[in-house]
């Protein structure tokens, strides 16, 4: 699985995803990854999803998965989501459960502890 | 002898259609089909013309739509999980006014038309009568003028072939071949994602709110095909939109290695599956949730259009009702209300209160049933295993419903148990969901198919709905379209209405009336009997080339087509021809007139009593046609694999069309209005549309006979009816049954008709043929004894097709648009919609 964290100043971290597909063949690396994440105490996570042009229920899943070991301080919000990817959170209802930013710096600036 | 009559009158094509047609044929001949050979044979012309004709429908829905976006209608979206339109390039030629100038390009190849036109396979994507509904409709949508789009599946599979072996039906697979029809232009960029089966689960928003999500669906693809439909003149044309069900590669790419590839191709089949066949009647086990997916893939595809097309063009949602109207045919489509509802609410955030508004303002429905006992339910589990997310949606819907009961209208609750939207199943006391309900409750209006079926509806089907709700529920009697039953099928008697009233008539049939002004007019009734004459003539050469049969013209040709149910009530007709044959054989009567009986029908496979019917009739024909005095008096033919193409042969040769189901069991039946439309009389039970054809036509046109309505209703209060009492009252019936207790017909196959005996006596005749069997017999003797005064008889064959202009789907379309489709009136949609 390809991805890359950044950590930023005001402790959030930034997952950017570089797969263009989140699905069963790569979801179990991805929440892995993420959980990697948390463990290491991020608690307020960007999740970048522009390189991501599909996402099965399995990435979904995967995604869904990863909200319960956020800590109730802690966030997972995500950002630069494609239109496909959009059109599958909307049909699922996922975009109820995340935030989702047009871009990862307004993602950055919202999950920083001033503006949580 | 082949109809090679040219239509004198066609609407006007544009300028330099003929050579365009004729160029546009020779292009596809050469470049679509390949064919390079001197003489082509008749399939490739057919393609070729048909790829011709479909350029020229492109062309013109082009200009049309560039009207049509300053249009105020709305547009007319229609979901049928069934459509039975026949051939379809006869139709468009002449809709398009092109037939002529298709007769000189085929000519030129050295070919007939007529024999091109009997290429192309029939479009038979329904079981009957609410398939055959939803065509003529369509034809009507685009001759009036109106925006519409059909919505269907592409079912790889329509209905069944029909062969007949040792007197019995047999079933072979027909495949509709949309692969290779020269119709259709794939959509694929279309394609809608359906999502199905998977859970539910209830998750914390940011903002701490609880949300419901769908997880773990698994994905179907819906990639659309299109069929364009010329209304008459070419002006408007519509399109039908049939999906075919494929699965994923996208979604199912994480199935890679050897065992998983095995298991992706399972998957695939099962996606596939959904359009591969016409899905059953008769359906349980994993048959009811084929036939639930199947229902839920085709709304899905439809709704999802909808809204994409619409948001496409007016950028919101929110104006969905001031555009769009969509209309269920049938309860089979019901789900269409849970599913717009989830995406107004899922994918475009509208609210409940708002997105129920929306829904109920577009939705309308036409009412098919005839008993809450013949309508389907779905197992509630079913549901919530297939459609998670839709359950809850219908538990919403059951929920806010109660209060609304019990807050509104608390005088309903005695009818409440049989409104609920999930209740009792009929045949277990698991919980089912009722789809006919969510109809009645999310969709602002209903239509019953004639009057007699609005009675049946607010008595039997949703009289608790029409106690509450009573301005939602309405009444247009069906209709068929005159183009195809008159225009196309009998041009011989286009010819001569043309002549007498103009060619108005074809958009504006109430002009058909006109004609009566002929009805002293010697020379105009004498040209109407050579019609039906040559009409006959041509039948009857199709029979001695198909069936062998040497039928001769000069008789009565009785027609009996429609589907083999014991509903239907052949056995009527089969035991009145057994008691002619020993009148004939043993009695010495000789009839007024020669009797040729044409059946034709299918049986749903299965239907034992229905099959048994098709072999007591093919039965007969052996025993009538092989007897020698008895073949000089009469005759019987039955015509097999019945579809619209044949009937478009048999509807324009019928001096008597037959229409004898039982009382409540026919919601209307348009095939009284084809045949009596080309001036066949009608011998018809008091059931469905038959009174109103009655009431218009009068008698003389329509011999009506049996129990009427009120005496059906007394005789369905237990103990009422004796048919072992009722027979004791009619000894030519009892001699009839004797005679096939003791082998007359089919004698080696002992007691092989017995069973039917028993429907009659033991069963207690449900549809009532003992009591019918005696005014059956008076009226056909009324016919033979009318049909030996021949211009009395072309006057009353006239008066038909002049008065039955009124059965004309154009008049049923523009009821419902007056009625159902236009932009609700806030005051009773407020009603309704407190709902919410």
């Amino acid at each position: 699985m390809n991805i890359r964290k950044q950590r930023f100043g005001t402790g959030v971290v930034v997952l950017d995803v570089l797969e263009d597909r989140l699905d069963a063949a790569v979801a179990e690396d991805f929440r892995s990854s993420v959980l990697a994440a948390i463990e290491e105490g991020a608690g307020k996570l960007v999740i970048n999803l522009g390189n991501v042009a599909f996402m099965d229920s399995s990435g979904l899943g995967a995604l869904v998965g990863c909200l319960r070991h956020v800590g109730a301080e802690g966030s997972i919000v995500l950002s630069s989501v494609t239109r496909p990817v959009e059109r599958v959170l909307r049909l699922t209802r996922i975009n109820r459960v995340f935030e989702v930013f047009e871009d990862t710096a307004a993602a950055i600036q919202a999950s920083a502890p001033a503006h949580s | 002898m082949r109809n090679t009559m040219r239509l004198p009158v066609e609407p006007p094509a544009p300028e330099g259609a003929d050579k365009l047609l004729a160029r546009q044929l020779t292009h596809h001949l050469k470049y679509s089909c390949g064919s390079w050979a001197r003489e082509p044979n008749e399939r490739a012309v057919f393609q070729a013309l048909a790829l011709a004709v479909r350029d020229q429908l492109a062309d013109r829905l082009f200009e049309a739509k560039q009207v049509r976006n300053k249009d105020a209608h709305r547009v007319v979206h229609l979901v049928s999980m069934e459509y039975m339109a026949g051939r379809l390039l006869n139709n468009n030629l002449l809709n398009l006014g092109l037939r002529g100038q298709a007769e000189h390009a085929v000519a030129e190849l050295g070919l007939d038309l007529e024999d091109i036109l009997a290429e192309e396979p029939d479009l038979c994507l329904g079981h009957g009568g609410l398939a055959r509904w939803s065509s003529c409709f369509f034809d009507s949508l685009a001759t009036t003028g109106i925006p519409a789009c059909g919505y269907g599946i592409n079912y790889e599979y329509g209905l069944f072939r029909q062969r007949i072996s040792n007197g019995f039906q047999k079933e072979e697979p027909e495949r509709w071949p949309l692969e290779g029809t020269p119709w259709r232009f794939w959509q694929a960029p279309e394609q809608i994602l359906v999502p199905v089966f998977g859970q539910t689960k209830r998750l914390e928003g940011p903002a701490g709110n609880s949300n419901v999500v769908w997880l773990d669906w698994d994905v179907v693809i819906g990639v659309p095909s299109d069929i364009l439909v010329s209304g008459y003149g070419g002006k408007t044309i519509n399109r039908l939109r049939l999906y075919t069900a494929q699965s994923s590669p996208e979604f199912n790419r994480r199935i890679a290695g050897h065992e998983h590839y095995l298991r992706a191709i399972d998957d695939r089949i099962a996606s596939e599956k959904i359009s591969k066949v016409l899905y059953p009647h008769l359906a349980d086990g994993a048959g009811l949730q084929l036939r639930l997916v199947q229902q839920y893939f085709l709304v899905s595809c439809a709704i999802q259009d909808v809204i994409r097309q619409h948001v496409r063009e007016h950028r919101t949602v929110e104006t969905l009702a001031d555009h769009q109207a969509i209309h269920l045919n049938g309860f089979q489509t019901a789900l269409a209300v849970v599913e717009l509802l989830r995406v107004l609410i899922d994918e475009y955030g509208v609210g409940w209160d708002r997105a129920w508004r929306i829904t109920h303002n577009i939705c309308t429905t036409t009412c098919h049933a005839l008993s809450r006992d013949g309508m389907e339910d779905w197992p509630a589990s079913l549901v919530e295993k297939v459609l998670p997310r839709h359950a809850g949606i219908l538990r919403r819907i059951e929920n806010t419903f109660g209060s609304y009961i019990s807050q509104r209208a608390p005088d309903a609750g005695r009818d409440l148990p049989g409104m609920l939207l999930v209740g009792r199943g009929r045949d277990d006391a698991r919980e089912h969901v009722r789809p006919a309900n969510l109809c009645f409750i999310g969709c602002h209006k209903v239509n019953a198919v004639s009057r007699a079926h609005a009675e049946i509806v607010e008595a039997r089907i949703a009289p608790g709905f029409a106690r509450l709700w009573p301005e939602k529920f309405c009444n247009i009697t069906n209709g068929v379209t005159p183009r195809r039953w008159i225009a196309q099928a009998n041009p011989r008697l286009r010819v001569l209405i043309d002549q007498c009233v103009g060619e108005g008539w074809l958009t504006d049939p109430d002009r058909l009336l006109e004609l009566e002004t002929y009805s002293e007019d010697t020379g105009v009734l004498e040209r109407m009997s050579a019609v039906r004459h040559a009409n006959k003539l041509s039948l009857s050469a199709r029979f001695n080339r198909a069936t062998g049969v040497d039928v001769r013209e000069e008789g009565i040709f009785d027609v009996h087509a429609k589907p083999f149910h014991e509903n239907r009530r052949q056995l009527l007709t089969l035991l009145h021809i057994v008691d002619r044959y020993l009148a004939f054989s043993e009695d010495g009567e000789v009839p007024g007139a020669l009797r040729t009986y044409i059946f034709a029908g299918k049986a749903m496979p299965g239907d034992k009593t229905a099959g048994l019917l098709i072999k007591l009739t093919n039965g007969l024909a052996a025993l009538v046609n092989n007897d020698p005095v008895v073949s000089e008096l009469m005759q019987i033919v039955f015509v097999p694999d019945y579809k619209v193409s044949v009937a478009e042969q048999l509807v324009p040769a019928a001096d008597v069309s037959e229409q004898l189901s039982a009382i409540g069991h026919e919601a209307c039946g348009t095939g009284a209005m084809k045949f009596a439309m080309n001036g066949a009389r009608v011998l018809g039970s008091w059931g469905g549309g038959n009174p109103e054809i009655f009431e218009a036509a009068g008698e003389g046109v329509m011999y009506p006979f049996g129990m009427t309505m009120d005496e059906a209703r007394e005789s369905d209060i237990a103990g009422a009816y004796d048919a072992w009492r009722m027979l004791e009252g009619a000894p030519v019936l009892k001699r009839v049954l004797r005679a096939l207790s003791d082998g007359l017909v089919c004698p080696k196959e002992e007691q092989v008709f017995e069973p039917l005996q028993r429907t009659l006596l033991e069963a207690g005749d449900r549809y009532r043929i003992i009591h019918d069997f005696n005014a059956y017999c008076e009226e056909q003797a009324r016919i033979e004894a009318d049909f030996q005064a021949p211009l009395e008889w072309a006057q009353m064959s006239l008066r038909a097709v002049a008065r039955c202009g009124a059965f004309s789907s154009d008049r049923a379309v523009n009821e419902y648009v007056d009625r159902m489709w236009r932009r609700t009136e806030p005051a009773t949609s407020e009603r309704q919609m407190e709902l919410a």
